[in-house]
């Protein structure tokens, strides 16, 4: 018998990735005063949360259609704390990992964020936005659509909104304290492109890389043995060899429970869970983390670096950026690894930009000739998503 | 059968809960095992403790004079407890490579209960559901609706009866607490045993003597190595069935149901706990007394609790403790 998911009971952004459907985010972070208050509000507002049922246009899940695609998908998680502030029994928060126990302030020299937070200077933890130096308890992720302008459709503010008049009603603050035009919030959204007078979303990270080509597949997820075999190849886990030599057939899904609580999992284990098993049965852990990437610096040093790599190598300095860029990051700018196609004795790949197929089976992913060049890109400097992480 | 034993009957029945679509409530949609679980946790359970008993819910089983006990569990899947365990030095094969897991093919309810069936029969067990359905189903429509087509297939007491027979699975271990005794159950005596064993030894070796004769082969009797070996041979042969029937014999003497226990259906049970609570509080308060005065005491206390009266002054079903 094969992996059958409770998908009314698995949040959406667990099973698929939002950000290609729902270019725009906006993240809440809530506090919890009275537990009564606060539970009373989770079970109304869950009312909005949207499942991981499938609605028409979601790929390849084989799923039986059970919903409509929402117009802003939405999405709760609770730290440690809230779960305390929700008045949570102590018998089921003692039996939490340590690691969600601490939390990430707690956590942050392992990312590095305390990096010179001890000398004085505005490093590590300084960065942080002044909204951790708050308690926050619930984070809520709105996910919207954009118009061909590039904005934000009206749906999204709508529910904000009613969001915020939730909160009144059921007394809990809304943090403030974030980085943006309203610090109530944090906005996100995805790189833009430009094609004649319309902005389109592209799946590409802000130093010019494909993003999203890293998401694993796990058994269930797609709702089909052989829907999650096909999409486990490039994206699963590689089994012994087989007899028929078949590369593709090498590949299988992820098991269920790296991914979703209370199911076996990688190590043939069913992790430990606390009590009682409902409670934790079909959820996960969730990263929040804001990254600043410093795509001046990042340019102006391969600008530099592709100049002398280019000298010493008698290649195109375009070329060279590329190369030493694809060095860098263990892959080209495309999903193809580095090493997929060496360059030439000279150093200069013959088709740097098109990459060999690897046996990875990526070729779903468009090459990067495909992609808009860089002057159409509209981008931020901060982009803030949602990371799904392991338990 | 072990689902009927001790003059009980110990239901077990594993309902499929609906997974080929899910319940919009509204705007919003769960799924049926969800639903099962929100019903579950509004249905009352029994008083528990001599403060819940002013509370006005009360297990709808209550309403039942035959129910002792009654549980509803739902059961996503079957627990995987890791890999076949298997030692590492003889067993060398690939460790990356994983073990299959079982699934259950959908959620299950299960439904489990002790109740009175002093005649051990199927149409007790019948009869106690279709009773059920008749007193309670207000009560539990709300959780079974949720089940495997259950709407479709159930309109009447009838129906339930059905629809939860067809969902039985054995009971292969029944909790039998009511016997404070040595129940009456004589075991096999020793000379019973011996008897059968050689007895059906002799017989099967006879059996084979004269297969063999029959066919030709036999040894005529003498004092021969050859008539010798071919009676240890016999012997050795005959003693596979002998031992084959004194299994089956004492195993057909473990299936014999447990007799029903003195006192142990639910009126007696109940007229049991309401002496034992009445009991507990006239010994705290006649701490100290004189003789003359507790025996006058306990003589009022009989006279109100009507020790033999089983059908009152009792415990309301549903009570306990």
């Amino acid at each position: 018998m094969t992996q059958d998911l409770d998908l009314a009971d698995i949040q959406g952004n667990i099973l698929q990735d939002f950000v290609s459907g729902y270019p725009v985010a906006r993240f809440v972070l809530l506090h919890v005063t009275e537990p009564e208050k606060g539970r009373a509000f989770v079970l109304e507002y869950r009312k909005k949360v949207t499942t991981a049922l499938r609605w028409a246009s979601s790929g390849a899940y084989a799923q039986k259609i059970q919903t409509t695609k929402p117009d802003v998908a939405i999405n709760i998680a609770f730290t440690y704390t809230g779960l305390q502030a929700l008045g949570l029994p102590t018998r089921m928060l003692a039996r939490l990992p340590p690691e969600f126990m601490d939390g990430m302030k707690m956590r942050a020299p392992i990312l590095g964020d305390d990096e010179g937070a001890n000398a004085g200077d505005d490093g590590g933890l300084m960065k942080w936005d002044p909204v951790w130096g708050e308690r926050a308890h619930i984070l809520i992720g709105l996910n919207g659509l954009l118009d061909d302008q590039g904005h934000a459709e009206p749906a999204l503010q709508r529910e904000t909104d009613a969001l915020l008049a939730l909160c009144q009603q059921y007394g809990l603050t809304v943090l403030s304290g974030h980085a943006g035009s309203d610090n109530r919030w944090q906005d996100a959204h995805a790189r833009l492109a430009k094609n004649k007078a319309t902005y389109k979303p592209v799946p590409m990270e802000h130093f010019g890389f494909i993003d999203g080509i890293s998401n694993p597949v796990f058994e269930g997820q797609f709702g089909d043995p052989h829907a999650d075999a096909a999409m486990a190849i490039g994206n699963g886990k590689v089994m012994a060899k087989t007899q028929d030599g078949d590369n593709d057939s090498r590949w299988a899904p992820l098991a269920t429970g790296e991914f979703l609580l209370g199911h076996p999992d990688e190590a043939q284990e069913t992790e430990d869970a606390a009590p009682p098993p409902a409670i934790m049965r079909n959820g996960t852990f969730l990263v929040y983390r804001k990254l600043h990437e410093n795509v001046g610096s990042f340019n102006a040093y391969f600008a530099k670096a592709a100049a002398i790599y280019a000298k010493a190598n008698n290649v195109p300095v375009e070329d060279a950026s590329r190369i030493l860029k694809a060095k860098m990051a263990g892959r080209w700018e495309t999903a193809y690894r580095w090493r997929s196609r060496p360059p030439s004795p000279s150093g200069t790949p013959s088709t740097p930009n098109m990459p060999a197929r690897t046996s990875t089976g990526l070729m779903s992913i468009s090459p990067i000739a495909t992609m808009p060049t860089a002057p159409n890109v509209r981008s931020r400097r901060i982009c803030a998503a949602p990371t799904r992480a392991t338990a | 059968m072990p689902t009927f034993d001790g003059g009980h009957c110990f239901l077990t029945a594993l309902v499929p809960i609906e997974t080929a679509d899910v319940v919009d409530r509204g705007g919003w949609k769960s799924s049926h095992v969800q639903m099962v679980r929100e019903a579950l946790a509004v249905l009352p359970t029994a008083h528990q403790s001599a403060v819940t008993e002013t509370l006005a819910c009360n297990s709808p089983f209550a309403k039942c004079t035959k129910t002792h006990f009654s549980r509803l569990v739902v059961l996503d899947d079957v627990i995987y407890n890791g890999r076949m365990p298997t030692s590492a030095l003889l067993d060398q094969s690939d460790r990356t490579i994983p073990q299959a897991i079982d699934h259950l093919p959908c959620p299950y309810l299960i439904f489990t209960a002790d109740f009175d069936a002093p005649e051990g029969t199927d149409a007790e067990l019948r009869a106690w559901l279709e009773n059920v359905w008749t007193k309670m189903s207000v009560d539990l429509e709300p959780v079974f609706r949720h089940c495997f087509e259950f709407g479709r297939k159930v309109q009447s007491a009838r129906d339930f009866a059905d629809y939860i027979l067809a969902c039985q699975v054995e009971t292969t271990m029944p909790f039998n607490d009511y016997w404070h005794e040595p129940p009456p159950l004589p075991s096999l005596s020793m000379p019973t045993l011996i008897g059968v064993g050689v007895g059906s030894w002799l017989v099967t070796g006879a059996v084979f003597y004269a297969v063999l004769s029959a066919l030709g082969w036999a040894v005529a009797f003498g004092l021969s190595w050859a008539f010798v070996g071919q009676v240890l041979l016999m012997a050795v042969l005959a003693a596979g069935p002998a031992l084959y029937i004194l299994y089956r014999l004492i195993m057909a003497r473990g299936l014999k149901r447990f007799p029903m226990a003195p006192n142990s259906d639910l009126p007696s049970v109940l007229k049991a706990l309401y002496l034992q609570r009445q009991l507990i509080p006239f010994v705290v308060r006649m701490q100290g007394e004189s003789d003359q005065a507790l025996y006058d005491a306990f003589g009022a206390f009989l006279g109100t609790v009507q020790v033999d009266n089983v059908s009152a002054p009792t415990q309301s079903p549903g009570v306990i403790g």
